[in-house]
């Protein structure tokens, strides 16, 4: 075992004072490792008495006295939903309504061309940012008139799903991002590389057409190499998602970038 | 010598069980036996996530009310701490998720040791390098530090709280001790010693 290795594994146990067998040989023989066990154990110790200041109120004191004293003024908080997951159970109704009406925007306009209806779907904002941010896209889309507006609605729900996706992927659990991470594959192949195909030659000129698809395909690109780049710094279980991710980015780069010409 | 495993849960004190017990049957004085237990040491960590004492005060005492609110949802035999501070990270969360507000105060009312020998001191003063170095770690860095070393919870439970594998858990709290260890290690030496001369 070299010294990194060993240092490493000093660093993930429960507690850096107590070294088990399998190090201590190692530890025991090598001064390197012997005083980077000592600096660790002793940080530990520090990290136990943390200095923690007084609470400012006694908030304590007076929770205590209205259970004790007046329990039925005591008002109970309901919790919220925590994670992305979460709020998808339990708002399935409203996130369906959200999901479905994207996709409807998407499909009616493919189905029906540029003059057809598309189905209004009422939600309430969710109070949640990430999911405010969507409800919002999905405002976008649904009011977007030409394909490049609802290319320009798709392309900034991509984006918007990649920063979720890079601000979760260290403080989320893996089904979390993986919801994220197939939202948005369904947002660039389902979304952006079908109406990118579907589009008709006289939706708008040429050039408008090469600039938005080139314009669309860097921010693509952008995304991929920023996911990338957040891999390197994301737990184990959270970098093949990100990479996922990153692929999809590239994937629909490329598509977008064969289509421009 | 200390195996690299989990340490078993210990075994969940009667008199706590009865207390939760009767606050889920609607006992309030039993509740209120609970909030005397743990508030301390949920404001505490919440304290150094937070970097905020009035947040951390607010986050502890939301977190009761909500695991007052969700009694009848506690599986008795279960861990009643990780349950509480379970409760009290989803408050941090939902809390960062809707202010986006970050405070960073060093420790405004610690007490200072009594005591001042000059090892006293310098022990004193690398505690509050490495307060600064820990309210510098990034959020989720710190958070499963804390959790670790404060309430000595084992990976496993850690990962519960934070709602992620144990992996994720341990990874962190080793990221956390990586970057502290990159920062702190001059400060770390026991006063008088240099590198050569720990044994």
């Amino acid at each position: 075992m070299n010294c990194q290795t060993v240092q490493n594994k000093i660093l993930t146990l429960p507690d850096p004072r107590h070294i088990p067998d399998s190090l201590r040989e190692h530890v025991g023989s090598c001064g390197a490792c012997r005083t980077w066990a000592e600096l660790a154990g002793r940080l530990e110790g520090f990290l136990e008495r943390l200095p923690t200041p007084a609470a400012p109120s006694d908030k304590k004191a007076a929770l205590i006295a209205r259970l004790q004293r007046h329990p039925e003024t005591v008002e109970l908080a309901a919790e919220q939903p925590r994670s992305f997951r979460e709020f998808l159970r339990q708002n399935a109704t409203l996130v369906g309504g959200l999901a479905a009406a994207i996709m409807v925007a998407i499909g009616v306009w493919a189905t029906l061309g540029k003059n057809g209806t598309k189905q209004d779907v009422e939600v309430a904002t969710p109070k949640d940012p990430f999911l405010e941010k969507m409800v919002q896209r999905d405002v976008a889309l649904a009011k977007a008139t030409t394909y490049g507006q609802k290319l320009e609605a798709l392309g900034g729900l991509a984006d918007d799903l990649s920063a979720e996706a890079r601000g979760l992927a260290r403080i989320a659990n893996p089904d979390e991002l993986r919801d994220v991470a197939r939202w948005f594959d369904r947002i660039v192949k389902d979304g952006m590389i079908r109406q990118a195909e579907k589009m008709p030659g006289n939706a708008m000129t040429p050039a408008e057409r090469k600039a938005q698809l080139t314009e669309l395909a860097r921010k693509l690109g952008e995304t991929a190499d920023e996911v990338k780049k957040a891999t390197g710094e994301v737990p184990p279980d959270a970098k093949p998602i990100l990479e996922r991710i990153a692929d999809t980015a590239r994937f629909g780069q490329k598509k977008l970038q064969d289509m421009a010409g | 010598m200390t195996l690299d495993t989990d340490p078993p849960l210990p075994p969940e004190p009667s008199e706590e069980a009865d207390w939760i017990r009767a606050a889920q049957d609607g006992d309030r004085s039993a509740f209120a036996r609970l909030v005397e237990r743990y508030w301390d040491r949920l404001y505490r960590w919440l304290y150094h996530v937070t970097r905020d004492r009035h947040t951390a005060e607010d986050l502890t005492q939301e977190t009761f009310l909500k695991a007052l609110a969700a009694l009848k949802s506690f599986r008795p035999g279960s861990n009643f701490r990780a349950w509480v501070f379970r409760i009290g990270h989803n408050n941090f969360v939902n809390q960062k998720r809707s202010e986006r507000r970050t405070k960073h105060q060093l420790p405004e009312d610690t007490a200072a040791p009594a005591i001042g020998t000059e090892a006293a001191i310098e022990n004193r003063e690398t505690l509050e390098l490495v307060a600064k170095a820990v309210a510098d770690l990034p959020e989720d860095f710190r958070v499963a530090l804390t959790l670790r070393v404060e309430e000595e919870l084992s990976f496993r439970e850690v990962a519960k709280i934070l709602n992620t594998t144990e992996e994720t858990a341990r990874w962190r709290v080793f990221k956390a001790r990586q970057k502290l260890m990159k920062v702190l290690s001059p400060e770390l030496l026991p006063p008088g010693a240099t590198t050569g001369e720990m044994t």
